[in-house]
């Protein structure tokens, strides 16, 4: 006889599931992974930004309180990821000032010191050598800056040819500042072009827009050896930029604004570059304006640089 | 044709199908909006204007009273003030900055330069009484030390220690005007480099005070204040030097919150080989463009592959 043993089990009831449950289900669980993917870069951005610094405002939209606060942190940041004690000031343009700089061309011999003063000035990464300056070897009687030899490295100044130092026009009708679709970058009243880094999306519209190639991407983090930091900061200038944002050069504006000279001209060995204050009428760049025959970069273009070249008549 | 584009083109369409008139409103409000948008922009109602216009006016206002100015007054006075002149270079010079560069010797320390130097001193006060209201720092130009000074390194053949100067020999030994270049010479200065067109020794150097340097015209002029002898010839340079237009210089562009630091000539040029030296350039960005191995059809590098 049948032993009870032997009798079958009654299968377990599983629910009935149409197939068009089974569908629904899995493209709901497939959305939900989707977006979840999606949203993934989200967990990444709670780890590297902090709330202050999501919820931080455009700089131009900051009370004083405000400032004050997000320099701190700013501080704190560069203490925490250089190791460095960093001031981070907040240098506004002096009234009745705007900045103008020209190089000598007839002086400028290409040895590139003002690309290094550049790089150690402006914090910027020491593994690329990054700098806003790029020295761009010319034939001479030509003008194409699109056949200029970046690469360059013999001996200075090579037969036949000269050397052109480009940088920041900080031009009066800059393309950059139009093409921001986020206001990051703007155009302060001593002239000098300036970034929010905080504000920039990273998009790099301005650096397309730049037809001077003067904007520069920050691909990574700079790497920079804590004495190698130059602890004196500005928040629109020379401070340690984060990652995915554009930066740019800002007349070394916490120098200048503070009434120095910029890194670069200092560096410079052959005296080829002149930098003032065109308002006031006693001025050596005003003069220079005045009395020497000066050209500027892509006049064609209507972006009025107020960066100016000469040549020794 | 879709059939909202239709719709939104076709009137009597949308009379007939009253259903599409809600497509048609939508765009028709977006297209106001954006327009909306657009000419509020391009009034520059949200663009952050940089406004030149009233440092336009004031650089017009400045340049025509100068010009007028210019036309009033044409000869009597130049208006630059004469860059070799003494009294300019005192107005402008304010201190005694000793220097590394050396003219291959020892120097002696700054003091002892001042100490030597009285129109230096009186430059000094000069410059502290007309700074004392305006607070207008100075823009000091390095001066170059005095007379080359060789420290002996131990006591000669006599026994005696101490510095010698270009006189302790010079002064016993008379003057040869013959003698043009260092190759001329028999003894001394012969590995010496010269390079600055075709002067002679006693061009420059003073053949009666060999501590000394010479003008063209005979007068003796001090080591320190070289850049009056230069300026006889290299007045192009000379008047830019005037202008800020030649030299380095580290400092404050605005001197009224601090002082700018000039070099002077024989800073950055050797008296005997005054051509500036050529040099190699060390630091280069390593960014991926800039890199020819990496990108050879790079535009940035075609002109080197040409060459």
């Amino acid at each position: 006889m049948t032993d009870p043993q032997d009798k079958p089990q009654p299968l377990p009831e599983l629910p009935v599931i149409s197939r068009r449950t089974a569908v629904k289900g899995a493209f709901a669980t497939l959305g939900v992974a989707a977006f979840a993917g999606a949203m993934s870069p989200l967990k990444e951005l709670v780890t590297r930004v902090s709330p202050a610094e999501l919820f931080q405002q455009h700089y131009q939209e900051l009370t004083a309180e405000d400032k004050e606060r997000v320099l701190l942190r700013l501080e704190q940041e560069a203490k925490q990821q250089y190791g460095a004690d960093v001031t981070i000031g907040d240098d506004r343009p002096l009234p009745g000032t705007k900045f103008v700089y020209a190089i000598n061309l007839s002086l400028c011999n290409g040895n590139a010191k003002c690309v290094e003063a550049c790089n150690r000035e402006n914090n910027h990464d020491k593994a690329t050598n990054e700098s806003y300056i790029r020295v761009l070897e010319m034939t001479k009687g030509t003008m194409d800056m699109g056949h200029g030899n970046l690469t360059y490295n013999h001996e200075v100044p090579a037969e036949g040819k000269f050397y052109l130092p480009v940088q920041c026009q900080q031009c009066d009708n800059p393309p950059c500042v139009d093409a921001c679709p986020v206001e990051a970058t703007w155009k302060e009243e001593d002239g000098i072009v300036v970034v929010d880094y905080n504000w920039c999306i990273g998009c790099r519209y301005c650096e397309a827009a730049c037809p001077y190639h003067a904007r520069r991407f920050n691909w990574k983090q700079a790497e920079i050896p804590a004495d190698e930091v130059n602890p004196d900061q500005s928040y629109l200038g020379n401070r340690i930029r984060p990652v995915g944002v554009v930066e740019k050069c800002t007349y070394c504006l916490h120098r200048t604004r503070r009434g120095r000279l910029p890194a670069c001209l200092e560096a410079c060995p052959t005296g080829a570059r002149v930098f003032g204050n065109v308002l006031d009428p006693d001025s050596e760049i005003r003069w220079l304006l005045k009395n020497k025959r000066v050209f500027v970069l892509k006049e064609e273009l209507g972006t009025k640089p107020a960066f100016f070249y000469f040549f020794n008549e | 044709m879709p059939y909202w584009l239709d719709s939104m083109c076709n009137v009597q369409l949308i009379r007939r199908r009253a259903s599409t008139n809600a497509w048609t409103v939508g765009w028709l409000v977006l297209i106001a909006l954006i327009s909306f948008y657009m000419i509020r922009d391009m009034a520059g109602a949200r663009r952050p204007v940089y406004d030149l216009k009233p440092a336009a006016e004031a650089i017009m206002a400045e340049s025509e009273s100068a010009e007028s100015a210019e036309l009033a007054s044409v000869d009597p006075a130049p208006i630059d003030p004469a860059p070799a002149s003494t009294e300019s270079a005192a107005a402008v010079v304010a201190v005694a900055e000793s220097t590394q560069r050396t003219f291959n010797e020892t120097r002696p320390v700054a003091a002892e330069v001042a100490a030597r130097n009285p129109k230096q001193r009186d430059a000094d006060a000069l410059k502290s009484a007309e700074s004392a209201p305006a607070t207008v720092y100075p823009v000091v130009i390095r001066r170059p030390e005095g007379p080359p000074i060789i420290e002996l390194e131990q006591p000669d053949p006599l026994g005696r220690v101490g510095k010698l100067t270009c006189s302790t020999c010079h002064s016993v030994r008379p003057p040869n005007r013959e003698r043009r270049r260092a190759e001329d010479l028999k003894e001394f200065h012969r590995d010496m480099t010269f390079a600055h067109g075709e002067l002679a020794c006693y061009a420059c150097h003073n053949p009666n005070d060999s501590d000394s340097l010479r003008l063209a015209d005979g007068q003796r002029i001090a080591y320190p204040d070289v850049m009056d002898l230069c300026a006889q010839c290299h007045g192009a340079q000379a008047k830019d030097y005037a202008r800020g237009l030649h030299g380095g210089m580290i400092g404050y562009w605005d001197l009224s919150r601090g002082e700018r630091v000039r070099n002077n000539c024989v800073d950055c040029h050797d008296p005997h080989a005054p051509a500036f030296p050529h040099m190699i350039p060390t630091f280069k960005p390593r960014d991926r463009f800039l890199h020819p191995h990496e990108e050879s059809t790079g535009h940035d590098v075609s002109d080197e592959q040409e060459d």
